[in-house]
Formats: C-alpha cells, sequence, structure tokens
C-alpha cells in the first residue's frame, strides 16, 4: 500500500516536469475518446450560453440530475448493444425488449401490490436476458444475419408487449397501487436518481468484464476473427449466446426502470430507442465491424447525446430540426472515426515499411 | 516406438465423396525438422488438422510419446504440447500481442480475472528471448507477417511446445525475412522442439530439413533422407511425372522500347524510379516486399498516383488517371491477392473472364451478349490449358494455378501492351508454376512487355530477361539475367 501512494507521488511530480507534461499530453492526445472529450465540452459551453430554462436550468444540479436521468435508459441500451457489437453483430430488438418487460412488470406490479417491489427487478431482468437468448440462439446455433434475425424478433417482442397489455395503457391511476413502484427509478442518492446510478454502476460492471474476464475477452475474439477462435478451442455460438443475452437482460431492466421512471406504459413504448442506442455506441466508438470499443468511451459516448438533446431541446425554434441535426451529427461522428481509423492504419504501414 | 515423438498410422479422411487422406502413415522423430511436401491438393492440410485435433480422422491410430491419443479439439492437442502455426495466421488482429500470445492459456489472478501486468511482462521475456523487439501491447494487425509469425512461435513456447508445425510459413516472407525465421527455427531445434516444415520452396527444404516427407493426391508417396536426395527425385515424387525444366527455355526476341518510366517518387514509397521495358522482354521487378515495387507498379497501373516524374508509351508522355485508363491506353495489372482482388470468387469463369472487357460483349444498350462471352472465355480458357469442368463453374472450385489462370485469361480478353505481375506464382505448386511460366513466355513471344514482381530469386533467374532490384524505394541495381546470380541480388537488396 505505501508502495503504492509512493508510486503515485513520484508520477505526480513526473507529471510537473517538462518531459513529463510533454508525455502526459501525448497520452491524452492519444486517447481515444480525445476528440469526443473536445466536443463535450463544446457542447457544455454552448448550454452555458443557450439554456436559459427558467425552471431547471442545465447548470443547476436539478436540471443536471435531471437531464442524466431523462437519459439514463439509452446508457443501459447502449451498455447492452455494446457487447452485441464486438461480437460483430447487431441487436433493433432492445426497444420491443423494453416494452415486453415495462408491461409485463407494470401489470404484475400493479395486481400484486403486496409483493416486493425489488422482485420486478428481477423478474425484468430474466424475462429481457430471455428475449436475448433467443437472439443468441437464432444468431448463434441456427446461423441467422443479427440484423434479420432481431428485425424479425423485434416485431414479435412488440407484438407480445402488446398480447400482454390487450393493447390497453396502464396508467398513473393505476400505480398509485403500488407507490414503491416508482422508488426504483426516481429515488435519489446525493442527488442523483437511482435510475442513473443503476446504469452507471452497470457501465463500469461491464467495463471491467470487458478488460479483465476470459468470457468478456471472448467478446473481442470473436469480433475479430471467428475461425481463430474455433482453432483457438472455444464454441463462437456459446459466445454470441451470452453476448445477446446480456444485451437483453439490460434492455428488460431497462424496461422495469423505464415504467417506474414514467409510471404509464403501453405496448408502443421504447419504439426506436435501439435506434439512439446504436447511435451512442457508434459515437462511443465502438466498431460496428466488431473487435473494437471500451467501456469509457461509451460513457463519454452517452454524455455526448444526453448533452446534445439537451442542447437541441433548448434553443428556441430549434425542435424542428433535432432529429435531422442529430443525424448530421452522428454521420460525422462516424466519418471522423473512419477517417481516424485509415490515419492510423497509414501510420502504422509507414512504420512498417521503414523497420524492413 | 520410443524412437519417433508422434506416429501415425493409415490415416483415412473423407468429406463426403472425397478422399482427402487415404491411409497415410508418417513418423517425426524427437528433434527434427521434417519436411512435408506435396501439390496443393495433396492432403497436407488436412493431415495436420487431424494432428491437431481440428478434424477427427475417419480410421487410423495417433501415436504421441508412445501412447495412442485422440484430440478432439485444439485445447487437447496444446495441452500435450502441439502447436500449430496454420498458413493463414490464425490470430485476432485487433487484439494485443499479449493477448494473442496467451489466448486460452490466459495468467489468471486469484479472482479468475486476467493479469495483465504478468501477462505483459511473459511476453515481452519471451518475445526477448527469440531476439524480437516487438512491443507487446501493439495491436497484431500493426505487425508484418514475418512478425505474426514470431508471436505466434512465442505463443507456442508459452506452451511448452514439443512439436510444432508451420504451414507453409515462408510463402509470404522475402528471402531477408526467411532467413531470420530459419535462424529462429535452428534456435528451437537446439531446445530440443520437433517441427513439421510444410513448404512448396525448395530452398526451404535445402536449409532446414532433415528428412522429407511426400504427399500426392491424398496418398503418402514417401520418405527421404535429405542427405543424398537429388532435387529430380523429389520433383517427380511430387508431380508422378518427370518435369524436365521447371522454367522452361523460350527465343527470346526483343523489340523497341514500350513503356519508360523516368525519375517517378511518391513520397513515403519510392523516389527517383527510372527503367524501361521492351517488346517481348520479362522485366523482374524484384527486392523485399516493402521495397515499394508494388507501389511503383500501382501508379504506373493509376490506382496511385505520382509526385514526380513522367511515364512513356510507345514514346508518347501519358498521365494514367486511374486503372480504367491504363487498360484503354493498354496496360494490365495482375494483382498480387487473386482471391481478394483478382476474382470475383463465386460468380462464374465466363462473368471473370469477360469483367475487365465488358463493352466488347454488348448487344444493346447494356445488354450482354452472353454466348458471344462463354465463347470468348472457352477460346482464351483453352489456349492458357485451364483445368476447369466448364467455364460457368465458379473460380471458387478450382485450384490456386488454376485460379490464376482464369486472372491471366481476364487480363488477356484486352488487346494489352504491357502486362503487370504482381507475384504471379504465389502459393500455387510446382507444376501450376510450370504452367504459369510457360504462359508468361508465351505473352512475351506474342510481343507483349511484361513485368514480372517477385520475391522468388530462382524463379527471377529463370523466367526474366533483365532484373530491377529495388531497395527501400530506391532502384539498388539493375542486371540482365545472364549476369545475375543470387548473391548479387540479394546483396543488392538488403546492403545499406
Amino acid at each position: 500500500m505505501k508502495q503504492f501512494f509512493t508510486n503515485i507521488g513520484q508520477k505526480f511530480k513526473f507529471a510537473f516536469t517538462k518531459e513529463g507534461a510533454k508525455a502526459n499530453g501525448k497520452r491524452i492526445i492519444n486517447y481515444p475518446g480525445f476528440g469526443l472529450g473536445c466536443t463535450i465540452v463544446i457542447i457544455l459551453v454552448l448550454l452555458a450560453f443557450f439554456d436559459k430554462n427558467a425552471e431547471n436550468p442545465f447548470f443547476s444540479w436539478n436540471g443536471f440530475t435531471l437531464t442524466l436521468g431523462d437519459n439514463a435508459i439509452y446508457a443501459l441500451l447502449a451498455t447492452g448493444i455494446m457487447c452485441v457489437l464486438l461480437t460483430g453483430g447487431m441487436d433493433i430488438s432492445v426497444g420491443s425488449t423494453l416494452a415486453v418487460t415495462a408491461c409485463t412488470t407494470s401489470l404484475l406490479a400493479v395486481n400484486n401490490p403486496s409483493v416486493p417491489v425489488v422482485i420486478w427487478i428481477f423478474v425484468a431482468i430474466v424475462i429481457g436476458a430471455a428475449c436475448g437468448f433467443v437472439n443468441g440462439f437464432l444468431i448463434g446455433k441456427l446461423k441467422v444475419v443479427p440484423l434479420i434475425a432481431t428485425l424479425g424478433t423485434m416485431f414479435a417482442y412488440r407484438g407480445l408487449a402488446y398480447v400482454i397489455t390487450g393493447g390497453d395503457w396502464i396508467k398513473p391511476t393505476d400505480f398509485e397501487k403500488v407507490p414503491e413502484f416508482a422508488k426504483l427509478s426516481n429515488s435519489t442518492l446525493l442527488g442523483i436518481y437511482s435510475v442513473s446510478w443503476i446504469a452507471f454502476f452497470l457501465l463500469i460492471v461491464m467495463g471491467l468484464f470487458l478488460v479483465y474476464t476470459r468470457p468478456g475477452r471472448r467478446l473481442y475474439a470473436v469480433g475479430t476473427n471467428e475461425e481463430s477462435v474455433i482453432v483457438a478451442g472455444n464454441n463462437p455460438a456459446n459466445i454470441k449466446i451470452m453476448a445477446y443475452t446480456i444485451c437483453g437482460a439490460l434492455a428488460g431492466l431497462a424496461g422495469v426502470l423505464y415504467a417506474s421512471k414514467l409510471q404509464q406504459v403501453n405496448s408502443e413504448v421504447g419504439m426506436n430507442y435501439e435506434m439512439t442506442a446504436i447511435a451512442i455506441c457508434v459515437i462511443g466508438g465502438v466498431s460496428n465491424t466488431g473487435g473494437k470499443g471500451r467501456a469509457d468511451c461509451l460513457l463519454l459516448g452517452i454524455l455526448f447525446m444526453t448533452f446534445l438533446t439537451r442542447l437541441l431541446n433548448v434553443i428556441e425554434g430549434f425542435a424542428v430540426w433535432e432529429e435531422l441535426f442529430k443525424g448530421v451529427i452522428i454521420l460525422i461522428a462516424v466519418g471522423i472515426n473512419i477517417t481516424n481509423d485509415a490515419i492510423k492504419a497509414r501510420r502504422e504501414v509507414l512504420a512498417l515499411g521503414r523497420r524492413l | 516406438m520410443e524412437n519417433y515423438i508422434l506416429e501415425l498410422h493409415n490415416i483415412v479422411k473423407t468429406f463426403g465423396t472425397v478422399r482427402a487422406l487415404n491411409s497415410v502413415s508418417f513418423k517425426l522423430k524427437p528433434g527434427e525438422i521434417h519436411c512435408l511436401m506435396g501439390e496443393n491438393g495433396a492432403g497436407k492440410s488436412t493431415f495436420i488438422k487431424i494432428i491437431t485435433g481440428v478434424l477427427q480422422p475417419d480410421s487410423g491410430e495417433i501415436f504421441y510419446r508412445g501412447q495412442e491419443v485422440h484430440f478432439e479439439n485444439t485445447i487437447q492437442s496444446s495441452k500435450a504440447g502441439i502447436a500449430c502455426i496454420y498458413q493463414h495466421p490464425a490470430n485476432f488482429p485487433s487484439l494485443s500481442v499479449t493477448e494473442n500470445i496467451f489466448m486460452s492459456q490466459e495468467i489468471l489472478t486469484k479472482l479468475h480475472t486476467y493479469n495483465w501486468s504478468a501477462m505483459r511482462k511473459a511476453s515481452k521475456k519471451l518475445l526477448e528471448s527469440l531476439g524480437s523487439k516487438i512491443d507487446p501491447n501493439a495491436s497484431m494487425s500493426s505487425l508484418g507477417v514475418a512478425e505474426q509469425q514470431i508471436v505466434e512461435i512465442a505463443k507456442a513456447l508459452s506452451r511448452n511446445a514439443k512439436i510444432l508445425i508451420l504451414d507453409e510459413p515462408t510463402a509470404s516472407l522475402t528471402k531477408f525475412e526467411c532467413e531470420k525465421l530459419y535462424a529462429l527455427l535452428d534456435i528451437l531445434k537446439q531446445r530440443g522442439v520437433s517441427m513439421i516444415f510444410i513448404t512448396h520452396r525448395f530452398e526451404d527444404m535445402y536449409r532446414l530439413a532433415d528428412r522429407i516427407t511426400v504427399f500426392r493426391d491424398a496418398t503418402y508417396i514417401g520418405t527421404y533422407e535429405m542427405k543424398g536426395i537429388k532435387e529430380s527425385e523429389l520433383i517427380k515424387a511430387m508431380v508422378g511425372r518427370e518435369l524436365k525444366h521447371l522454367y522452361p527455355s523460350r527465343n527470346v526476341n526483343i523489340g523497341n522500347e514500350v513503356l519508360r518510366v523516368e525519375h517517378v517518387s511518391r513520397t513515403g514509397f519510392f523516389k527517383d524510379i527510372s527503367f524501361n521495358v521492351k517488346k517481348g522482354e520479362v522485366l523482374a521487378l524484384t527486392g523485399l516486399v516493402g521495397s515499394g515495387r508494388s507501389e511503383v507498379c500501382e501508379a504506373i497501373f493509376g490506382i496511385n498516383h505520382f509526385d514526380h516524374g513522367k511515364v512513356f508509351l510507345e514514346g508518347k508522355e501519358i498521365h494514367v488517371k486511374n486503372p480504367k485508363h491504363a487498360l484503354e491506353l493498354g496496360i494490365g495489372l495482375l494483382p498480387e491477392d487473386r482471391q481478394l482482388t483478382g476474382l470475383l470468387l463465386d460468380l462464374p469463369i465466363y462473368q471473370n473472364v469477360s469483367a475487365m472487357a465488358l463493352n466488347k460483349f454488348e448487344k444493346t444498350l447494356t445488354i450482354m451478349d452472353k454466348n458471344k462471352e462463354i465463347e470468348a472465355a472457352e477460346r482464351i480458357c483453352k489456349n492458357l490449358r485451364l483445368k476447369a469442368e466448364s467455364v460457368i463453374a465458379p473460380p471458387s472450385s478450382l485450384s490456386g494455378g488454376n485460379q490464376q489462370k482464369v486472372v491471366f485469361a481476364k487480363l488477356l480478353n484486352r488487346d494489352l501492351k504491357v502486362l503487370i505481375l504482381d507475384e504471379p506464382t504465389k502459393g500455387i505448386d510446382i507444376l501450376a508454376k510450370n504452367s504459369i511460366y510457360e504462359i508468361i513466355n508465351e505473352l512475351a513471344a506474342q510481343g507483349h512487355a511484361i513485368i514480372m514482381i517477385s520475391s522468388e530469386m530462382p524463379e527471377v533467374l529463370g523466367v526474366a530477361d533483365r532484373i530491377v532490384v529495388m531497395r527501400s524505394g530506391h532502384i539498388a541495381a539493375e542486371m540482365l539475367t545472364k549476369d545475375a546470380t543470387q548473391e548479387k541480388i540479394m546483396e543488392a537488396s538488403v546492403k545499406s
């Protein structure tokens, strides 16, 4: 422990020498999320100028935590989708999975007010995982193309949600029977909503899972070179099933938190949420061809999307332009990622040429 | 029994109705380098997959260190001490060197999480023991083929491999890199590792092998002691008949200059390159991989551009805008990677052949005249002695040598003056090589000017009329083949 602190002390001292500053500067610039971080700063500056919201301006604790809370659902979905994208897959059924668990848990909670509400979180995770498992089975074992498989289940799960609710709304008045249910998402710790805490905690867990555990590393391996995974003695189908199951479980959790947060649910909830979540992943540098992506950069992606949505909402008369603007920004982000990769690849080729 | 570390008896493996291995036997002595040779499709790859447990034999026995074994997957075989470096490196390009080395053998902490720092240290130590300075944190995709092989060898060593199988490791290496690999394998041999070395190159065999086993048409032909075997005997064993001359002779009839390149440069790739090529001449462009050979040719063909310099075609200066323009002018390129850039693997052969001359076969508007296409393709393929069931079959059904012939056919469908061939015999077997050389000779005799990029010294000396050696983007030497020797070329390409 003492050694640890002296090490940190030395590093700290080194950072203030000339070489230290240079080395650290280089490290910061080479950090894959550097560009994204810069744009987040720009958005924050713009927010300071434009956000004249009278009740809860962004730069007040209330406004800030509300913004984070509003977007935590997307963060959960994006965390799951990252898993799938790493394997070179795709999942567009998470919005529907969210609807299934939101509807199921709401109905269960409303009709069984005496059961402790925490149970519904586990129920939602199990249902979501089951939905994800079906996706994984279709894609891993039956070799259906991911986009097509999840396109099918996207409609199927949405239909399932409709069957469950019978097409009716579960209204705020119904939720009054279970006042505890609202606390799942809306209770606060240090002023921040529990839904944000949960999303943040799970993102960190995901980051550790991806870097330090064997199954986590296998996700990257499958995404880079499936054949080599077989040669290395693993079964790619099982790894994919795991990825989709995790993704589904997170979407399921997002469903119950959504219901708890908004207290107003029908089978149409969460529509197009998967698209925003995928956009967050892409902006956060998760490669859609697999094998590349980091949880820390995804966090930046989530913050970027959160702040950007807020910004586009508060500029007066801008609401009409919001979607168009978002689309263009996503394309720019993707463009930057591609050029970055190309520049890096070129630099590597040149370095290789010199070595020869 | 004890004299052999690995023995295979009467191995049979069939895929559907095709017999991939027909009662093959093989014995490996401890600490020897055993070359496995044979044409493409002779069953070598299937054979090693059976040893490593990727495939299971239909019948036959495998003895490893005197005990009968049945490997069901590569984890079992690698635990037992058998490692394999596949022809197409079976690695994970976007993962780090460390992770590639320790894939499936990770060093874990007490909590069963990755112990990254221990793995980094261990991989650094391993790489250093092999005399390599590869950064363990670098991503695999940033390494060249030779360096990737070193990583694969390090991986094998990290598992205490007793047997190392190398599947055509030298196929995409330059002479210089090959020498490094040979030295590395010598070190391993001293450490007592037995090696099975699959290759098409006789150079590898002469340099390394203690014994040689030859396969042909899925059957075992024989095992020979390296001492006292003649090349002609080996070739005979491999192709089943005597191949008089690997490099067929021809009547050289060199005419006027067709293409001249003057002082061309491209920043970062090559500088001040000048050469010319005449009608009926084969000019070899050689040097190490990465010396800028392919880049010069790609620039002539319009894939890239020059920063400075001029190109003349039949005395007139030309400015090639793009490959389409180059083809219109009469310059054709046979790309290095035939599967990736040379062919549409799953389309019929005739469509491949006419792909570069589509307007030749247009009926009205843009509708293709299929019959005419097929006719032309059949004529050209017949001339090239292409072995295919019909021109309607896709190239993916052909062997490597015949695939290459389809790429040639594609070029011949246009009336070209200059042909640039980038490694035309890469990865194809000796019999097919021979017929490719015959094709090159015929093309030259018909009056084409040919630029051939090649890393194989004997090929350069056997086929070309004149040799240009490149070194790190410059022209290091130019010589007539009759004055050239392997040593001279080597000296020019590595001299610093």
